[in-house]
């Protein structure tokens, strides 16, 4: 190419870098400025589309995956393997005590004629798809969608307790925010003196904080942390968030700030419930049970609608 | 700038196989827990081989498609990965000629830079993510990672670009 016609191609060249860097400002701003826009639905489409290419590769990668993850992060595993085993040990002793404590429960619940409200709300069970695609977002994707009566803002739940809310939501996918993203924010309530906070993530690998608990308050670590309920939350009274680890005083605000230990395992999910429960609603969302089963690819009954009540 | 249909052909087939790379087997192949961006990877190599014209054509093809896919606030993969492409493009001259470990060294840190620019774009924005945190391990984790894929995705850029192995690209 001759240095003339390289002269004349510049300012076409720097207009060309000009127009898709003001493409790129003008996508921000639109994103930011709507919050259901055409923007989300375009994603929710392209999540529509990459989701049975990403459900049929992880049949493929995952145990690659696993056996390069054991390659490469084998003393972590075993690290990880002793945990669990000590963890597997302290549940075996308290599950017993554990029943009684919830028999109990029940006797004085129905004594009282109140209804266990967190039980009755129906949950539909997701397997989790995939691993996150970039490392500035740490969501995990469901295999069931708005199609399974699944909505944005819907809380998410292991069998050990709080991970997430839903951010995101296709026909058939749904992706998950987890609780220790930096954006999450949930009400909180300490279970032995029943004083509420504020439950913050902190970014991945980081325990949450819970701000605005009265400095009066006694909090002793190893406490119980849970979802507070209050009306129009996102959350549901009594989800287990997790843990007291440390308690760090603020005079000048006359507060607490309290360090929380998630109770789920936020690494490894596989499955998960996503509770129908909706942020506005007076009371738990009652969902039609005649929705059509989705073609499952877990092979796990797909459903759990209001499976405990 | 002239593109002949074979050249966009080709850059069509390489972008879209590496958005089906990246979606569907990278988040499994993860190292230390982090993802090897793709699609930054490419826009490094392609600015490093054919200059600035190209790279940001494909950082801006590549930044829509990881919009489409990531959750992040829609527009920043396609700003950054522009940027880098212009950025990494600059490099192109006092690089074409040289051996291909420098090149890779040069990919790796052009790599690293794009990851520290989008911390940086998050940050202007007030956009906040899981694993800020860990931005300097995903700098170099990206870093090291983009050293090794460059040995063997150079090749296919040179395929897809039409450029002949002396290194600069010729006409297309």
């Amino acid at each position: 190419m001759s240095r003339h016609s390289k002269e004349r191609r510049r300012p076409r060249s720097r207009l060309r870098i000009f127009l898709f860097i003001f493409t790129a400002l003008v996508l921000i701003t639109l994103d930011a400025r709507s919050d259901e826009g055409s923007l989300t639905k375009i994603r929710s489409f392209a999540l529509d589309a990459i989701g049975p290419i990403r459900s049929a590769s992880a049949r493929v990668f995952v145990p690659i995956g696993n056996a390069w993850q054991g390659i490469t992060s084998y003393e972590d595993l075993e690290n990880r393997n002793a945990v669990l085993e000590a963890k597997l040990a302290e549940i075996k002793s308290s599950t017993l005590q554990i029943g009684e404590i919830e028999r109990d429960r029940e006797a004085l619940l129905s004594l009282l004629g109140a209804r266990d409200t967190l039980r009755n709300i129906p949950r539909r069970t997701a397997r989790v798809i995939d691993a996150q695609i970039s490392n500035f977002e740490r969501t995990i994707e469901l295999d069931k969608g708005s199609r399974d009566g699944i909505k944005v803002g819907m809380p998410v739940e292991t069998g050990a307790g709080l991970i997430g809310r839903v951010s995101q939501v296709s026909v058939t996918r749904a992706r998950v925010e987890l609780l220790t993203d930096p954006n999450f924010d949930a009400g909180a309530r300490l279970v032995r003196s029943g004083d509420d906070g504020v439950a913050s993530g902190k970014g991945a690998g980081k325990n949450l904080i819970v701000n605005f608990i009265e400095l009066e308050t006694v909090v002793i670590p190893g406490e119980t942390v849970v979802t507070s309920g209050f009306q129009g939350s996102t959350f549901p009274e009594g989800l287990l968030i997790g843990t007291v680890v440390d308690v760090t005083p603020n005079a000048v605000q006359d507060t607490q700030r309290i360090t929380v230990y998630p109770s789920a395992d936020l690494d490894r999910i596989r499955w998960v419930s996503v509770i129908l429960f909706e942020a506005d609603a007076s009371g738990p969302v009652l969902v039609d049970r005649d929705f059509p089963e989705p073609s499952s690819e877990s092979g796990i009954g797909a459903e759990q609608n209001g499976n405990d009540s | 700038m002239m593109v002949s249909l074979g050249a966009t052909l080709r850059v069509t087939i390489v972008v879209g196989l590496i958005c089906l790379t990246q979606i569907s087997a990278m988040p499994h192949l993860t190292i230390a827990g982090f993802v090897i961006d793709l699609f930054l990877i490419l826009t490094v190599i392609s600015g490093i081989l054919a200059g600035i014209d190209r790279a940001v054509g494909i950082g801006f093809s590549c930044g829509l498609l990881a919009d489409l896919v990531v959750n992040s606030p829609f527009g920043m993969n396609t700003l950054v990965l522009v940027l880098v492409g212009w950025g990494a493009g600059a490099l192109a001259p006092q690089l074409v000629e040289t051996n291909r470990v420098l090149r890779s060294l040069a990919v790796g840190l052009t790599a690293s830079s794009g990851v520290a620019l989008y911390a940086l774009m998050a940050w202007l924005i007030g956009y906040s993510y899981d694993a800020e945190n860990r931005v300097e391990l995903i700098v170099l984790i990206t870093g090291m990672a983009a050293f090794f894929v460059n040995l063997f995705l150079e090749r296919i850029v040179k395929w897809t670009l039409f450029i002949e192995p002396v290194g600069y690209p010729s006409k297309v």
